[in-house]
């Protein structure tokens, strides 16, 4: 047996006061970030009628900082977890008490993580994640690694139960080198960056602004940030600058959120690890994925690069539970593909395309977009728009047939497998057995055209399958129906 | 000679062994909640009108002054139609329970046909709303897990019939 005994209650690793202070030092921070700078910039402005705020000011963050690491202390102390009769209980709260108990079996799977100071610390954070609905993911900020490896194994033990034992070793399926990260960022779609970072940007200018405006020195920053000051090539210099920034920036962020990438697969088994700085770990069981998702582009196609996202049940749009996996190789896609579906392994068949509708309605709408944003912004505001048609326009009508080209999808006994995309190229897989809900909608032209969608709700995500033959379409659903209805297969 | 192909057997399932949902007779909503759809309209059209007023008060020196007419004509000339649709549309409003799954379906221009299969539903939940309470009505909402979209909810159900349907299909899901 482990020297770990779960049946009493016990609690976070007491370096985790650290951990927990650390928090809230930081949450302390970005929330009042602002005041900050507001505080800094009136020390350099005026540093002599400053030094008699200082003490008051002093005193008061002092007094939050004392309260923040008491309120971590008391927290700590009245915050437990045991395993009784194979329920996971965990108690926490102050004044307000608050039990949770999550039962064994509902366990979807537990990861590991740690930041900077866990690492320092040699600890690591534990969360648990169960499929249900709300509070049904649980998080311990500070455990010692052993009792972590003990704690998993411990709360394993009923999700192997039920599974056959698997006498096997783990297989790698993935593994990423950093020269492949490198590649995955420059092949990155940079488009969506750049918008950020520009948003970014005009986000910092305008509370600037702001701060500016609060010491009644706005004529300044007027002067500062005056467009029509700016020369042309001063503009395009600093508009190169914030692109090479922000590729930059993604490249990186790729780089350490993925650095050292590993995927292996151990029956039923799937561990995910990565992480430069903040190393993630993910144990999951292949039972209980949702959906797959793969994504490349024109350049990582050349490059044979996918990037691929599995999911699991979420209860509330938290993608903690979803693993993504980027730079894989097109062979390690197909041994992780063959690994996740062992039981009933992916089959080719046959493409199905949506009806040319599809195209026709899309490229009216946008006609409509666009005609309707002209005419309002004209008679609004008195803008004209015609050059910025000229761009718009034609990249519109090509992103829509792009978008009609990597429309399909197929149908096997087994799995569903839908195509989309425009500029990325994605792939969306499902097992036909984890559908949980059918949709049938027509439209107004849709129906003028004897035409369908479907919508197939799994845990994880939906798929739609566009425009197709209405008839077809209601073979589908009954088959599809008659596919969930007949299987002993559970979702989850 | 290839003994495996001669063994296995994945024989087609025909058409007619798979059951048609078309085939099906659908049950009608009762057409009482007609009633509380026109109260509905009735209270957003007072409240957007009480709103339009209290706006026209705070914006009286404000540049949006002058759009709030057009604004708020805007809001109940979608608010009427929407009411109308809904009107026309109602006796679209069926649904139908069979051994191993509950359907329902909506819509006069646009038409959506959901269903939701017993071996997949998480939890069942009646409810009744202000107007519904007084009438005998309520809502039977079914959720499936995942994200709201594959939830199934029929309103303008009897308080009786709403609860025997979720009796019948809890019983059917513990099975």
């Amino acid at each position: 047996m482990s020297e770990f005994n779960f049946e009493v209650p016990s609690r976070q690793s007491v370096k985790g006061i650290i951990v927990l202070w650390g928090i809230g030092i930081y949450q302390f921070i970005r929330k009042a970030y602002l005041f900050f700078f507001v505080v800094i910039f009136q020390w350099i402005k005026r540093p002599d009628k400053f030094y008699t705020y200082f003490s008051k000011i002093g005193l008061g963050i002092g007094v939050l900082l004392i309260y923040i690491m008491v309120r971590k202390v008391l927290d700590f102390y009245n915050f437990t977890y045991h395993i009784k009769d194979d329920n996971f209980i965990l108690k926490e709260g102050i004044l307000k008490k608050n039990t949770t108990v999550l039962p064994l079996d509902k366990i979807q799977n537990i990861n590991t993580s740690q930041n900077i100071l866990h690492r320092l610390l040699n600890i690591v954070q534990l969360s648990i994640d169960s499929a249900g609905s709300k509070g049904s993911e649980v998080e311990i900020a500070a455990i010692s690694k052993d009792k972590a490896v003990a704690l998993k194994t411990a709360l394993g033990k009923s999700i192997s139960k039920n599974l056959p034992k698997e006498q096997e070793v783990f297989q790698e399926a993935i593994k990423v080198s950093p020269i492949t990260l490198l590649l995955v960022g420059i092949t990155q779609n940079h488009l969506k960056s750049l918008v950020f970072v520009f948003a970014a940007l005009v986000g910092v200018f305008s509370e600037l602004e702001d701060v500016f405006d609060l010491f009644g020195a706005k004529e300044k920053f007027d002067d500062f940030t005056n467009v029509e000051k700016l020369s042309f090539v001063s503009f395009i210099i600093l508009l190169l600058f914030t692109a090479i920034v922000s590729i930059l920036y993604s490249i990186g962020a790729i780089f350490v959120k993925n650095f050292g990438l590993k995927a292996k697969l151990k029956g039923k088994k799937f561990d995910v690890e990565k992480g430069l700085f903040n190393k993630l770990h993910y144990a999951l069981n292949v039972n209980k994925i949702q959906s797959l998702h793969l994504e490349t582009n024109f350049l990582k196609d050349k490059f044979n690069l996918f990037n691929m996202v599995v999911k699991q049940a979420m209860s509330n749009h938290k993608s903690k539970k979803n693993v993504q996996l980027v730079g894989v190789r097109e062979f390690e896609l197909d041994k992780l593909k063959s690994l996740i579906y062992r039981d009933s392994p992916l089959m080719a068949s046959e493409k199905i395309k949506p009806n040319i509708y599809y195209l026709i309605r899309n490229l009216l709408f946008t006609v409509l977009f666009v005609i309707v944003i002209n005419v309002v912004l004209y008679f609004l505001v008195k803008f004209n728009l015609s050059y910025i048609n000229i761009v718009v326009i034609p990249l519109f009508i090509s992103l829509n047939i792009l978008s009609y080209k990597k429309r399909w999808f197929s149908i096997s006994d087994t799995h569903i497998i839908s195509g989309s995309g425009n500029i990325s190229t994605l792939t969306d897989i499902i097992e036909t057995h984890k559908i949980q809900t059918i949709s049938i909608t027509q439209s107004f032209g849709q129906k003028r055209k004897s035409l369908a969608n479907i919508n197939i709700f799994v845990a994880s995500t939906e798929i739609v399958l566009p425009c197709i033959d209405y008839k077809k379409a209601m073979k589908l659903y009954n088959y599809l129906l008659f596919k969930v209805e007949s299987t002993s297969k559970n979702w989850n | 000679l290839d003994i495996g192909a001669k063994i296995f057997k994945n024989d087609e399932v025909s058409e007619i062994q798979i059951p048609q949902i078309e085939t099906l007779n659908f049950i009608p909503v009762e057409t009482k909640y007609k009633k509380v759809l026109t109260l509905n309209w009735i209270i957003s059209i007072v409240a957007s009108i009480g709103l339009f007023f209290f706006f026209l008060r705070i914006f009286s020196k404000s540049s949006i002054y002058d759009y709030l007419p057009y604004f708020f004509g805007a809001v109940l000339f979608v608010l009427t139609t929407v009411f109308i649709l809904n009107l026309i549309g109602f006796k679209k409003r069926k649904y139908a329970v069979r051994d191993k799954d509950i359907s329902y379906k909506k819509g006069l221009i646009a038409t959506k046909l959901t269903t939701v299969p017993f071996n997949r539903v998480q939890h069942i939940d009646v409810s009744q709303g202000f107007f519904s309470k007084r009438l005998g009505l309520a809502k039977l909402t079914v959720y499936t897990a995942g994200e709201s979209g594959g939830d199934l909810s029929i309103k303008g159900l009897t308080l009786q019939k709403a609860n025997d349907l979720r009796e019948f299909i809890t019983a059917k899901v513990n099975v």
